[in-house]
């Protein structure tokens, strides 16, 4: 029997029962569906998490105070206090790989123009932050190197900073606003930079370091201290600079712990994408299950298909025809079953993938590999549940199968 | 007798089923030999052993115990696949019931034996099927579907079926036993042509009358060979349809 010839018999029996083929593979299609709906809202949701991570800079190091935090969170004050202005010195004397650097302080602050007022978070850095978080001037300018480690009274303003306090945004470029009572002139008025998880990084005052961290907070520490390297496969060598000088010449440890922490925005990134693609591969495990559903209902159709045609496999079998090519006529039959079921499951998956994605605000992303996955998966299905019936017939006898009623 | 001519050759062909305390021997021991160009009727009452021994010489069944030699060689001891070819090549089937596939044209059906054999390309399978429809007078209906034709028409495209293979023997399990007297007569007159043109022909059937459209009859009873004869003189079943066909017009 020639190939075409035994996929034109799968295709004729197929069709000759459209209702009863399209309830068998309907195990298939739901399967297949839900496996590449699944897979595709999975990795959208990855992709759009990484991008929100992405927006915030990728090459960014982020060093707090405190302990890494095995067993549980202690934090006295000797130890929120760790990081100095000078540790910034020291890191960009020792550490060649850090290319931007700031300490940074941040508080709240009422700032008041006229009758307007608004609560905003006010940030003191130097002007390296700018560069670290990728903040645009849109009016005005932002404040250079050195006014960023002076204590002059002059600050930056998030565009919604600038909208509660300003008829017209442009008009904020050198004015006086006074936070918590200390007059403080705008220079510039940030670039929109939207929300990121949520939060409104347009809502924020940002001044020179000194002038936040001893004028308004009157404390001699730093809240944090980012860095950034000029690319991405620094960051990792970077780390581990600023660890190495950290423990080792500015001993900032307590009894051989570390008493800061170091994180990258690589790292959150890689744990992100780790924990989205954990969920995704068990919710397509879950989906994967109705798939085995869908090949026992398969194999139930194929059983009573071959009952139902064992005269016509008696009549084969007497004119000559070979167990083994009765074997693969049905074993051929369950896997075009099983692969048309596959793909309209794909396209029903990709449907439904579109449907939800715009709902939760993401894209669905269907990859050729899940699109290949699920026509895999479907053909061993076919396999697997269709070689026990195909079996069936190849083994029958001709002469009882010509006499069945 | 010269071995060398005979087509078939069966020696002490026993049949034992479910072998034990309950054993049900159906063939004790039956030998013939047939040659090309016979037209042979196997008879006997239900129980008999005949379409045992029918399905023994078609190779649907295997003996017991025995030897079968087709055309000169050794069949009795051949695997599965080996059997499957000489099928496919050797023989051609007629069963009582047809057993046409349903919803599927004639052509079709006819072209079934062939799809077994790949030496045949589907272009010269369908000619093959169609040569083999206008033997049997149904040149006008290859495409028509097997539920649409009549009980005679459905048994002349399986007698089409047997054909096409060009076998070497074909064998009728009770190719008239669905079929009324009339529509009978045209099926054995098929099968007389078919045996005038050289074919030999192994028939099972349990009507005298049929018989005697035959050359020799085969007598089992009880497992065993009764009677073995030539049978001297032969009716012509066209003769007979065609009395019949001439009463039904005087009436």
């Amino acid at each position: 029997m020639k190939p075409i010839d035994l996929l034109k018999s799968a295709l004729r029996s197929i069709n000759r029962n459209r209702t009863r083929s399209l309830l068998t593979m309907l195990g298939i299609i739901i399967g297949v569906g839900s496996v590449i709906g699944m897979m595709a809202i999975g990795k959208g949701s990855e992709q759009s998490i990484k991008g929100e991570l992405g927006k915030l800079g990728t090459n960014m190091i982020i060093i707090l105070p405190g302990e890494e935090r095995r067993g549980g969170v202690r934090m006295d004050a000797s130890t929120a206090e760790i990081l100095k202005e000078k540790d910034v010195e020291a890191i960009e004397t020792y550490c060649t790989d850090v290319e931007y650097i700031s300490p940074v302080v941040t508080t709240f602050a009422q700032a008041v123009n006229g009758s307007r007022n608004s609560k905003t978070p006010i940030v003191g850095a130097y002007s390296d932050y700018f560069i670290i978080n990728n903040y645009e001037v849109q009016y005005g300018q932002l404040f250079d190197n050195r006014t960023g480690k002076s204590l002059q009274k002059v600050c930056v303003i998030g565009k919604t900073v600038a909208e509660d306090l300003f008829e017209n945004q442009q008009d904020a470029v050198g004015e006086i606003i006074r936070l918590n009572k200390i007059p403080f002139r705008v220079i510039g008025v940030l670039e929109e930079k939207g929300r990121t998880f949520g939060m409104d990084r347009d809502n924020i005052i940002i001044a020179p370091f000194r002038t936040v961290q001893r004028r308004m907070m009157g404390v001699s520490h730093a809240n944090q201290i980012l860095a950034a390297t000029e690319d991405e496969d620094q960051v990792k060598r970077a780390k581990r600079e600023i660890n190495d000088l950290f423990m080792g010449q500015l001993n900032k440890t307590s009894g051989g712990e570390p008493m800061f922490h170091i994180q990258t925005q690589k790292e959150m990134m890689d744990i992100m994408g780790t924990i989205t693609g954990m969920l995704t591969m068990l919710l397509a495990a879950i989906a994967g299950i109705s798939l085995i559903v869908g090949g026992i209902g398969i194999m139930n159709i194929m059983l009573v298909s071959v009952t139902e045609r064992t005269r016509e496999i008696g009549l084969r079998l007497a004119v000559g025809a070979p167990t083994s090519v009765i074997l693969l006529q049905f074993l051929i039959e369950s896997i075009v079953l099983s692969l048309i079921g596959g793909g309209i499951g794909i396209m029903l998956g990709y449907g439904l993938a579109i449907g939800a994605a715009s709902l939760l605000g993401i894209e669905a992303i269907i990859t050729v590999s899940s699109i290949a996955m699920a026509f895999g998966f479907s053909f061993f299905v076919g396999v697997v549940f269709g070689f026990f019936p195909a079996r069936k017939a190849a083994r029958l006898n001709p002469i009882q199968a010509l006499r069945h009623e | 007798m010269n071995n060398a001519e005979s087509v078939i050759r069966i020696e002490n062909i026993e049949k034992i089923f479910n072998p034990g305390p309950n054993q049900v021997r159906a063939l004790k021991g039956v030998s013939f030999e047939v040659f090309n160009g016979e037209f042979v009727s196997l008879m006997g009452s239900s129980g008999s052993g005949k379409s045992t021994l029918l399905n023994i010489l078609g190779c649907l069944d295997q003996p017991t115990s025995g030897k079968y030699y087709l055309d000169g060689r050794d069949v009795s001891n051949l695997s599965t696949s080996q059997i499957s070819r000489i099928r496919n090549r050797k023989f051609g089937f007629v069963f009582q019931s047809f057993n046409l596939l349903p919803k599927t044209t004639a052509l079709e059906n006819v072209e079934l034996p062939l799809i077994y054999n790949t030496d045949f390309s589907v272009k010269e399978r369908r000619e093959k099927a169609k040569f083999a429809l206008e033997r049997v007078g149904l040149g006008d209906r290859i495409f028509h579907k097997t539920n649409e034709l009549s009980g005679g028409q459905q048994q002349r495209v399986a007698i089409a079926r047997a054909l096409v293979n060009d076998p070497l023997v074909i064998f009728a399990d009770e190719p008239t036993g669905n079929l009324d007297s009339k529509t009978s007569y045209q099926v054995m007159s098929f099968f007389q042509e078919l045996n005038d043109q050289g074919k030999l022909i192994v028939m099972v059937t349990h009507e005298p009358d049929i018989m005697e459209f035959t050359k020799r009859k085969i007598i089992l009873k009880d497992g065993s060979i009764n009677k073995d004869e030539k049978l001297e003189r032969q009716l012509r079943a066209s003769e007979k349809y065609d009395e019949l066909v001439a009463k039904d017009e005087t009436h």
